[in-house]
């Protein structure tokens, strides 16, 4: 069948009932999750892989990517409507969405967000389409030496997502590494750091160390600060007026900025270790720049809105470029749907597009149906919206709490995960304590195993010989692009200390 | 309000007396069994060739007994989990589980599990694990003899997902005077982008997952490891066939906890020997390029004993 004969039949799948219901179900977690503040996007897929067991692959996978996209988005609605970014990925968004919302135009602010979060994922879902299979293709000239130089790129990026200060980031690099060895040694098989826990021996799971480590310890830090007298914040004056509308005067002047953002968007989450976040920040940065009106950017402009959300949506569609043709996750958020696919079967890289082509291309159609549902479900309920936001998290946390230890339990019927997942709990929340960022622990830990099972297999397959990783003009790219990306980050590390956690 | 939890109260109250009193009841009708729904503990992942075979199996086996057989996936620890946790349930029958040969008698030997063969009573063994030789359409050896050929000269690397395959190459290196080495694959995902791609010269591999690379042109086999040809290829001969004596076999069978009763065991062991004659079940483990294969209980724990004793000493020769 042609590609597009199978696209027809994924959206055919796609929009049959039962599947648009789930389609839609993640649509709405996804967005309330991502609109509580500190709970993010990687998070909402977290919470909703239990739930994704007893369903069919494409069920599943749509329902998680419609949860990640809108979660994404839904970090924007609190960034505009109190001020607070509900995902980091928002952060941009604060400035320009809140001033907009202040000045009595919160639906206009919401709506150009959404138009621009929609536009950037279908924008990078198309991307993917295009190129995903054709990299997939050339994937089987990626062997264990030029995977490792690739993994070693995406652990410079740790040093991107450092934060503040590059030693906590890399520190928290390292620990995620020495997670990452838990397990069965890749080419022995002798138990590493097991303690002799059985369970362990087949390593520490993504979703259970991602849910203690992401939820558990936000919990755990907001019980402390509403402990310590810390509430919600409060809500904006709402004084809807008649600007509540995206007009086509507004259209016309973010339309180039949808365009170039969904590119950056597109570029940062293809890449593996980067997130939206950042994405969204460099799309801002670069928006503003190029823009005809830059002072107006961050009092109030629809363009800094739409550069913002349009770069950080975009990564959804991008973070499954490198998943579905290499296996390697682009993100957190990619990383969980990797555990998402092998729940059902299947493995996400190359050898995906043949196994299960009919999953490939329904995977496809979720992404550009969720973008359609995300519109509908905003327009009808952004409102209400208001108050979820500002719900009191003494309500929100519990509940969140009793989600994460019955989504762990549920994994794999194991007790033991539920402790697991407790211990990186109290971790996620010591490491939040003293400042040091998660991020660079969660792309240790999701590349520890990546990168050494290659690593070694390299060099087994070598003969013990260094000169493989020299081998290929592959590895000779990939060393290129290396060294490149620890120059610029160490230099705009000097430039701009501004950049936060890169989730 | 008061009252409505005074009745709520009352109704808990009768409910938990009614457990105390029936619960005894339960346990001890041991002659009608079996009388409720029956666990079967898989020890690999849901919709993996194991699991589907383990539970269409099941659904024949609980038309037979006239109950209910609910799959519980317990995975990890290259499938031992799944086992120690069927080792360590309540022997009355209500909990049986698949133990396949690698964690009974081998892993056992490369981790550290709590249970030996004598923690179980065998039902049955229920299908094969088909093993072979395979390289890249465009690998330069035509034959096994190739192959054994370069490895004569030099050591000559193959990919394999765990033992027992590499044991056979030991075998045939033996027998030819060839050496190899084992590279181990964690997944069998990578095994195959490896062969494909060519940065592993051949695999010694099972025949669940790479039938289709063979049946589409994009691998070839050189050699059948088990005692059967593959339905992909037909014509490709056996080891033995070849005259190397070796074969590498593994399979899947049923185990309960070692303290359930005889009389139930021989229940479990009927029933799920007319299970496995059941055609959907045979349908599916030839969709998965599983080999049916059935073994009485007293056949399965004679070759997982003789297996583990195997094992064990093959592996601590390899380690000096």
């Amino acid at each position: 069948m042609t590609p597009i004969g199978m696209l027809f039949q994924g959206f055919l799948s796609v929009l049959q009932p039962i599947n648009l219901i789930y389609v839609i179900g993640g649509v709405v977690v996804g967005m309330v999750l991502g609109a509580i503040p500190g709970l993010t996007a990687t998070m909402a897929i977290a919470l909703v892989i239990p739930l994704t067991y007893y369903l069919t692959p494409t069920q599943s996978l749509i329902m998680l990517l419609a949860a990640y996209n809108a979660g994404t988005f839904g970090g924007s609605i609190s960034a505009i409507l109190i001020g607070t970014p509900g995902t980091p990925a928002a952060a941009a968004t604060v400035a320009d969405g809140h001033a907009l919302a202040r000045m009595g135009k919160p639906g206009k602010a919401i709506k150009t967000a959404l138009f621009s979060s929609a536009f950037g994922c279908l924008f990078s879902s198309i991307i993917l389409i295009l190129i995903a299979q054709p990299i997939a293709k050339y994937a089987l000239k990626f062997g264990p030496a030029e995977y490792s130089v690739l993994m070693l790129f995406s652990l410079s990026i740790i040093a991107s997502a450092a934060g503040k200060s590059m030693a906590k980031g890399l520190i928290g690099g390292c620990i995620g590494l020495i997670f990452g060895c838990v397990g069965m040694d890749p080419s022995y098989t002798i138990p590493r750091l097991t303690f002799g826990v059985l369970k362990l021996s087949s390593g520490i799971d993504l979703v259970v160390m991602l849910i203690g480590a992401l939820a558990l310890g936000e919990i755990l830090s907001q019980v402390e600060s509403v402990a310590s007298g810390n509430t919600s914040a409060q809500l904006p004056p709402m004084k809807t007026k008649d600007d509540k509308s995206f007009t086509r005067t507004d259209l016309k002047s973010t339309i180039l900025h949808w365009f170039r953002s969904s590119a950056i968007g597109c570029a940062i989450g293809a890449l593996p270790g980067l997130g939206p976040a950042l994405a969204c920040y460099i799309g801002y940065d670069v928006g503003k720049r190029r823009s005809k009106h830059p002072e107006k950017f961050g009092k109030g402009s629809v363009e800094g809105v739409a550069c913002a959300e349009a770069a950080n949506n975009a990564v959804c569609g991008a973070n499954m470029i490198p998943l579905l043709s290499l296996g390697v996750p682009g993100d957190t958020g990619a990383a969980l749907l990797i555990g998402a696919f092998m729940v059902q079967g299947l493995t996400p890289g190359p050898l995906v597009f043949r196994e299960s082509p009919e999953t490939v291309y329904n995977v496809y159609a979720g992404l550009i149906i969720c973008n359609l549902a995300l519109i509908l479900v905003t327009l009808l309920t952004w409102r209400i919206f208001t108050k979820i936001c500002s719900l009191e998290t003494t309500i929100i946390y519990p509940c969140v709490l009793m989600f994460c230890v019955v989504g762990v339990f549920a994994l794999n019927s194991s007790l033991t995960d539920v402790w697991i997942m407790l211990f990186f709990g109290v971790l996620g929340y010591l490491l939040k304590k003293f400042k040091f960022p998660i991020a660079p622990l969660l792309i240790g830990f999701i590349l520890s195993p990546l990168f050494e099972k290659n690593f070694r297999r390299a060099l087994i397959l070598s003969n013990g010989n260094w000169g493989v990783f020299f081998s290929s003009p592959l590895c000779w790219i990939f060393w290129a692009i290396t060294a490149l990306s620890v120059f610029y980050i160490l230099r705009s590390k000097r430039k701009d200390k501004n950049l936060t956690d890169g989730m | 309000m008061k009252k409505t939890s005074k009745i709520i109260a009352l109704l808990l109250g009768v409910m938990m007396l009614m457990t105390i009193v029936f619960a005894p009841v339960a346990g001890a009708a041991e002659a009608d069994y079996p009388k409720g729904a029956i666990t079967m503990i898989v020890n690999y992942s849901a919709g993996g060739g194991t699991d589907l075979a383990a539970r269409a199996l099941g659904d024949a086996a609980a038309n037979i007994l006239g109950t209910a057989i609910t799959v519980s996936n317990v995975t990890g620890g290259s499938g031992t989990v799944g086992v120690t946790e069927l080792a360590n349930s309540k022997g009355d029958g209500y909990t049986i589980g698949v133990a396949t040969l690698s964690p009974l008698a081998l892993v056992p030997w490369q981790l550290e599990v709590t249970y030996t063969p004598d923690s179980f009573k065998y039902i049955c063994a229920f299908g094969q694990y088909g093993y072979g030789i395979v390289v890249a359409a465009d690998s330069p050896y035509q034959t096994l003899d190739d192959i054994i050929a370069d490895a004569q000269k030099q050591t000559l690397n193959f990919g394999a997902t765990g033992y027992p395959q590499p044991f056979t190459m030991a075998d045939l290196g033996g027998f030819t005077d060839a050496s190899f080495n084992y590279v181990n694959y964690a997944s069998t995902t990578d095994l195959i982008t490896d062969v494909l791609g060519g940065f592993v010269p051949f695999a010694m591999c099972d025949m669940a997952s790479f039938a289709a690379y063979v049946e589409s042109g994009e691998m070839r086999l050189l050699a059948s490891g088990t005692d059967k040809h593959w339905d992909v290829a037909p014509d490709v001969p056996t080891l033995q066939e070849m005259g190397y004596d070796t074969t590498c076999n593994s399979y899947m069978g049923l185990c309960v906890p070692a303290e359930t009763p005889d009389e139930i065991v021989e229940i479990l062991r009927d029933a799920f020997a007319k299970a496995s004659e059941d055609e959907t079940y045979k349908e599916i483990l030839e969709n998965c390029n599983l080999t049916w294969a059935y073994m009485t209980g007293e056949e399965y724990e004679a070759m997982v004993r003789e297996m583990y004793d195997e094992f064990g000493s093959r592996l601590s020769e390899a380690a000096e």
